[in-house]
């Protein structure tokens, strides 16, 4: 059975269509990558699956509950899915620990949290405010914030976009690992394939709203279904 | 060379009554007498009346921001509007306005029998909100309309229902706005003369005014120094509290709310909870000025008020093309020559404006009255003396609205000019100049409204036959049975305040 699935959706801005009748499934514990341009509706369906838009057709189940239809949206706050946001979208009056401890009660387990600050490499700054930290140390300042929630699904948009080539490395290293430790699905979206191919198992191509592609990297390359797919393999098996 | 050395003579005139209140003091005398004012009744009714004036004045301005900038529902657009229009209304007009309403033989009694004694600090304290409000009502919207959705969205992932985003991140994030918005409006409860008098207490300001005298100006002087400490106190506070917290207002992406629009109940909640202010504190005041001023209208308009208007016209218009004078020589230079020490001068430019009109107008009296010695005429109380006060004060006014216009300038546009063969003096003449006009006539309009209400320091420095709308207003207000009168001039100054005001949020939208 399918942990999260995407049943023909549609979405338009004013008379945009953004996202058009898309349908894929995802398995618990699997890492998909979506993967497109810019303007092609991947933050889009991010953000509707985290549900903060709303869908104008189709429907999202979760876990075998429906979290969004035409006919019920359930609050972004209660579908217990993580997201990570391209510019971090950290608490700039909070510090490093308040960041990290903002989605928990004040019944908090401590040792938890020491546990994802030391895991995270963030041990020693906690008393630091976001703009004191470097871009390597937000990115997992804000990973660290959603996992310690142990979401099921996380959503990563563009998380690497912001980081330097040598961070980008340990920081997907990091990801990585901590997904295995704590049996995370992960939703990828990048612009970059090569980033995906380091972190994820499955790829999703969208070009103008729709899912033209979806598969393994080697069945993607036996067989690319457009110019734009193909001009992403190319970066990598030039 | 010129440039450089006016800038520092200008600063030194914007900053002159600070500094004068601090020549020929003894210390250890001034720390027995701050010692006792602190311990007055004044002192205390001022602290008390900023505090519950803050907290009231918060009621009504929180809620309404925060729904028009991120919600759309009726009357939204025009509501934004009607919000800034109390700041045409000066707090004295509103203190007797409702006094004459809800009073005794006030018209709520005339039609129910039933009156409130309102003069007294809860009475004073649900005026000067009303009067007031508008400066953080202004803040904060822009504040939550500048806020990053993205931020909002990551708490909503992190679990946190609408009322704990509320709390911990929209509040948090628009706090330093908040509290400018405080600061300024308790800069008017304490400059506030009119309203504080009418209703019988006792403030600094009050107090100041009370013992005013050109001839001895020691007890003034260090009740100003007393003030002045006081308020560095809060300036500390304020450092302490916000100094490591630097980076507040998003920039980048995803900024300002995706209003959604609301429906049913919710639409006509917002809409009344929005007029509600709006009603108090614009509605029923004119309403009532229009009804007690209109039958009267004709009877006082005299060969004596129409002096009464050249008079405030004219002493408006001098302050306010003086300070716009000063404003952008001042603007311009910094801009210009983009230099770290004039960048750092930049900010004692404001300071008149920062505090109460009294504190500054004991400064002007201790440099009018030397200067009435060095020169042997009379100085403190003239035209050209109170032309003066409202230029440092309200200098900071056409100040601000110029700087931001330099501001948002297209990144090296005047980089290009200069490669294009222009010298500094041709690109100001051509590009800076038809570039900031929209905002020097902002700055006019503003400086404009801000004097034709200004009555503390019109009270300190006008001659006896020198009077103005706001002093007349004031003077028949305090006058038993003439309070039908006072709302003629009082008419009027909202009506000459309100147009620009208007003007100017219109062409802004």
């Amino acid at each position: 059975m399918a942990f999260l699935s995407v049943n023909n959706i549609s979405k338009s801005f004013k008379e945009e269509k953004v996202l058009q009748n898309l349908s894929f499934d995802v398995k618990k514990s699997e890492r998909v990558a979506i993967i497109g341009g810019s303007g092609d509706g991947k933050s889009t369906l991010l953000r509707l699956i985290a549900g903060f838009d709303y869908l104008d057709g189709g429907q999202i189940e979760l876990n075998g509950q429906i979290i969004s239809s035409e006919l019920s949206h359930m609050a972004p706050e209660s579908r217990n899915i993580g997201m990570v946001f391209q510019n971090y979208a950290l608490f700039p009056h909070l510090n490093v620990m308040e960041n990290i401890c903002f989605g928990l009660g004040v019944d908090r387990n401590e040792t938890d949290v020491k546990k994802y600050i030391l895991m995270l490499g963030l041990e020693g700054m906690e008393a630091k405010y976001p703009h004191e930290l470097s871009g390597g140390q937000q990115q997992r300042l804000a990973i660290g914030r959603s996992l310690i929630l142990r979401p099921p699904l996380m959503l990563l948009d563009e998380v690497m976009s912001n980081v330097d080539v040598l961070n980008k490395n340990s920081l997907i290293k990091d990801i990585s690992n901590i997904s295995r430790e704590l049996d995370l699905t992960l939703l990828f979206v990048t612009h970059d394939i090569r980033d995906a191919v380091a972190l994820c198992d499955r790829f999703l191509f969208i070009e103008d709203g729709k899912l033209v592609q979806d598969g393994t990297l080697n069945e993607i390359r036996a067989n690319p279904a457009s110019d734009f797919i193909m001009a992403h393999l190319n970066l990598i098996f030039r | 060379m010129v440039l450089r050395a006016s800038t520092i003579i200008i600063t030194v005139f914007l900053i002159s009554p600070f500094l004068f209140l601090f020549v020929d003091i003894d210390w250890p005398f001034i720390i027995s007498i701050i010692k006792k004012h602190w311990q007055s009744d004044f002192h205390w009714t001022s602290l008390k009346l900023m505090a519950l004036v803050s907290i009231l004045s918060l009621f009504w301005a929180i809620i309404p921001a925060w729904l028009i900038a991120s919600k759309d529902f009726f009357g939204r657009s025009i509501l934004s509007v009607l919000h800034l229009m109390p700041l045409c209304i000066p707090a004295y007009i509103l203190a007797y306005v409702y006094d004459g309403v809800l009073g005794a033989y006030g018209t709520l009694m005339s039609y129910t029998g039933v009156y409130f004694d309102i003069k007294n600090i809860w009475g004073l304290t649900f005026v000067l909100s009303l009067a007031l409000y508008p400066y953080v009502f202004l803040l904060t919207k822009i504040s939550f309309s500048r806020q990053s959705y993205d931020l909002i969205n990551a708490a909503r992932s992190l679990r946190q229902n609408r009322i704990q985003r509320f709390a911990k991140v929209i509040i948090p994030l628009s706090l330093p706005a908040i509290i400018g918005g405080l600061f300024l409006l308790n800069m008017e409860v304490l400059n506030n003369f009119g309203a504080v008098s009418f209703y019988g207490l006792k403030t600094y300001t009050t107090e100041i005014i009370r013992l005013w005298n050109p001839m001895d100006l020691s007890p003034v002087k260090y009740l100003g120094i007393s003030l002045l400490l006081l308020l560095m106190l809060f300036l500390i506070l304020d450092y302490i509290y916000f100094r490591n917290k630097e980076v507040y207002e998003s920039s980048g992406a995803n900024v300002g709310y995706d209003r959604n629009k609301l429906s049913g109940y919710k639409n006509w909640l917002a809409f009344f909870v929005c007029l509600l202010p709006v009603l108090f504190a614009l509605v029923l005041p004119v309403c009532q000025l229009l009804i007690w001023g209109v039958p009267l209208f004709i009877e006082q308009l005299d060969s004596g008020f129409l002096e009464l208007i050249i008079n405030t016209l004219a002493v408006a218009l001098l302050a306010c093309f003086v300070c716009v004078l000063l404003s952008l020589f001042l603007s311009s230079i910094k801009h210009m020559l983009k230099e770290p020490w004039i960048d750092k001068f930049s900010r004692l430019w404001g300071l008149g404006y920062t505090v109460p009109g009294v504190l500054l107008g004991v400064g002007i009296l201790l440099i009018a009255s030397d200067l009435s010695k060095l020169l042997g005429i009379g100085l403190s109380l003239s035209v050209f003396t109170l032309a003066a006060a409202y230029t440092l004060r309200f200098n900071a006014v056409s100040y601000n609205a110029l700087d931001s216009a330099f501001k948002k300038f297209p990144l090296n546009i005047r980089e290009a000019s200069y490669n294009l063969g222009k010298n500094k003096h041709h690109t100001w003449l051509k590009v800076d100049l038809p570039l900031i006009r929209p905002s020097l006539i902002a700055a006019l309009i503003l400086v404009f409204v801000e004097i034709i209400k200004e009555l503390p320091l019109t009270m300190l420095f006008h001659h006896f036959n020198f009077e103005t709308l706001a002093i007349r207003a004031y003077i028949l207000m305090e006058t038993d049975g003439a309070i039908y009168e006072a709302s003629v001039p009082s008419l009027i100054i909202i009506f000459i305040s309100f147009i620009p005001i208007w003007y100017l949020n219109s062409k802004s939208q």
